[in-house]
């Protein structure tokens, strides 16, 4: 169950004013691992994300999950996949015409989800995983009938988060998962992160601007800059590394711990 | 070594060029789009609930602004014509005929369907542009769901549904209101104005209507639905593809409507 990136290279725009985001990125994540990718705007970490499951292709290299290349899979082979990975996006990205019962239970439906099994599940056993999905996530039952307009911004985070656990994926892919959070949320987020990687013995990769949280709960911490890897190792190796833009990162971190109400 | 004048018209250039490969790009990516959208036809279950609420929403949310503006469209175009009669033939015993013919063969259809443009391809774009934006069809990928399926094809159903519907209901909504005028200002009975207007008007007319409100049913979700899967940019993006979607799906009713009243005219 791991990931693992070969040569991938990708760039972007016409011709004349080609932008590279990624140039012969390699690095694997191992099973049940959690790699938290940093890197300023613009540095490839989303991109990055998108390779994993399929929504883009390399220029040239190779993206395996679960030891197939993904640009080798054929339509079913790609949906039964991403199937297989469970993204928290930076916007909750809820279908607003629906509740939030349905959002959650949304993926229980999809023929993929049943795809292998003797018969679908029943709606009582929907409702069964969707209130477990929603407990997990710290919310309550009390917002299942809602639509996601009608909650906060922070809930439906978690919402979102309920919904890409709702199949039990097993690969959990975070793109910037506390942006627009404020710090309490943010640090309540992180530790749902956490609380469910381990848990759940999923491998994570979480896209982020925070270095707080990912020196407190990342195995290994990946930093992205100028398309190329610039530092991947443990948070420890992190804090000792003498790498400018890591060192601004950690100065970062240092002067919103100092904050009244900053996150860790 | 270039001039400043030469820079600016390559710099010119080059911004028209790249204008136009967008726009053909644009234009490749609905086709593709359609091409999908096509296969949907065949698999099943489709999404009767999604078509229905899409149908009342465009459909019957569309009905009061299509009959009002119709209505007076209808007023207007038999008031003029009988002014302009009168001036030129000194009669307006050709009201019936003329008017008529121009109702059922163009004015019943262009007005709503300029007016569908404006409502149903701008409120498609808008809603799924944002579910672009906002990462809601990345979601659906991700879930197993196509979104080509799930957002498209029951939008594409519920079109050629309610505009047929609507460019027929508005071609005799304008009708009524040309007679209105008719008899209540140039002195025409009722049935003097349908008994004149019968000859002028026949099931090759109502055949053109049909098929005009079909292609407008099929272009108007379809670009609308083009457009907004290739929006990006947050809420200005989904501005800007909103106001392209529109002006090329008036364009492009306009250049069907030419298209299809020229076939019908070398076959009536």
């Amino acid at each position: 169950m791991s990931i693992r990136f070969e040569k991938v290279s990708k760039s972007f725009g016409p011709p004349e004013a080609r932008k590279t985001i990624l140039k012969d990125v390699s690095f694997e994540v191992a099973e049940g691992e959690i790699l938290f990718i940093l890197g300023k705007s613009g540095m490839g970490k989303s991109v990055t994300l998108k390779h994993i499951v399929g929504v883009m292709k390399p220029d040239s290299g190779r993206v395996f999950v679960d030891g197939k290349n993904v640009a080798d899979l054929d339509a079913d082979g790609l949906s039964e996949m991403r199937r297989s990975c469970g993204m928290v996006f930076q916007h909750p990205a809820l279908l607003d015409s629906l509740s939030v019962y349905d959002n959650v239970s949304f993926g229980l439906r999809t023929p993929q989800f049943n795809r292998g099994r003797p018969r679908p599940l029943s709606e009582a056993e929907i409702r069964q995983v969707v209130r477990e999905k929603i407990s997990l996530v710290h919310l309550k039952d009390e917002i299942l009938d809602l639509s996601p307009p009608e909650i906060s911004y922070g809930m439906q985070k978690r919402v979102s988060m309920a919904r890409t656990l709702a199949p039990e994926p097993k690969f959990l892919l975070f793109d910037e998962p506390t942006t627009g959070l404020d710090p309490i949320t943010t640090t309540a987020v992180n530790d749902q992160i956490q609380e469910l990687s381990r848990k759940l013995k999923v491998t994570s990769v979480v896209v982020s601007h925070d270095m707080g949280c990912a020196l407190s709960i990342a195995d290994r911490i990946l930093v992205l800059d100028q398309a190329k890897i610039l530092f991947l190792g443990t948070p420890k190796e992190a804090i000792a590394s003498k790498e400018t833009l890591i060192q601004e990162f950690l100065e970062e971190t240092l002067a919103n711990q100092s904050k009244p109400g900053g996150s860790r | 070594m270039k001039t400043a004048p030469a820079k600016n018209l390559q710099s010119n250039l080059h911004q028209v060029g790249q204008a136009f490969q967008e726009q053909v790009d644009t234009i490749q990516d609905i086709a593709l789009l359609f091409k999908a959208t096509l296969g949907w036809f065949f698999k099943r279950p489709w999404r009767w609930d999604e078509i229905f609420h899409s149908v009342v929403q465009m459909g019957i949310g569309s009905l009061p602004v299509v009959l009002i503006s119709t209505a007076f469209a209808g007023m207007v175009v038999t008031n003029e014509l009988a002014w302009h009669m009168n001036e030129a033939l000194s009669s307006i015993s050709m009201i019936p005929g003329v008017s008529g013919q121009f109702i059922v063969r163009e004015l019943g259809i262009a007005v709503p369907a300029m007016i569908l443009v404006a409502k149903v391809g701008a409120s498609t774009t808008a809603e799924i542009g944002t579910m672009k934006v906002t990462e809601q069809i990345d979601a659906l990928k991700l879930l197993g769901i196509d979104p080509v399926g799930y957002l498209v094809f029951p939008r594409l159903i519920a079109a050629i549904i309610s505009i047929t519907a609507l460019t027929l209901i508005a071609i005799g909504f304008t009708l009524i209101f040309a007679i209105f005028v008719a008899v209540a200002k140039f002195n025409f009975g009722t049935f003097e104005f349908i008994n004149a207007l019968r000859p002028f008007v026949g099931v090759g007319d109502l055949a053109c209507a049909l098929c005009k409100g079909i292609s407008f049913g099929i272009l108007i979700p379809m670009i609308a639905c083009g457009y907004a899967f290739r929006c990006q940019g947050g809420a200005k993006g989904v501005g800007s593809t909103t106001t392209n979607a529109v002006v090329t799906a008036t364009v492009a009713v306009i250049l069907v409507d030419f298209i299809w009243t020229y076939v019908f005219s070398l076959l009536l």
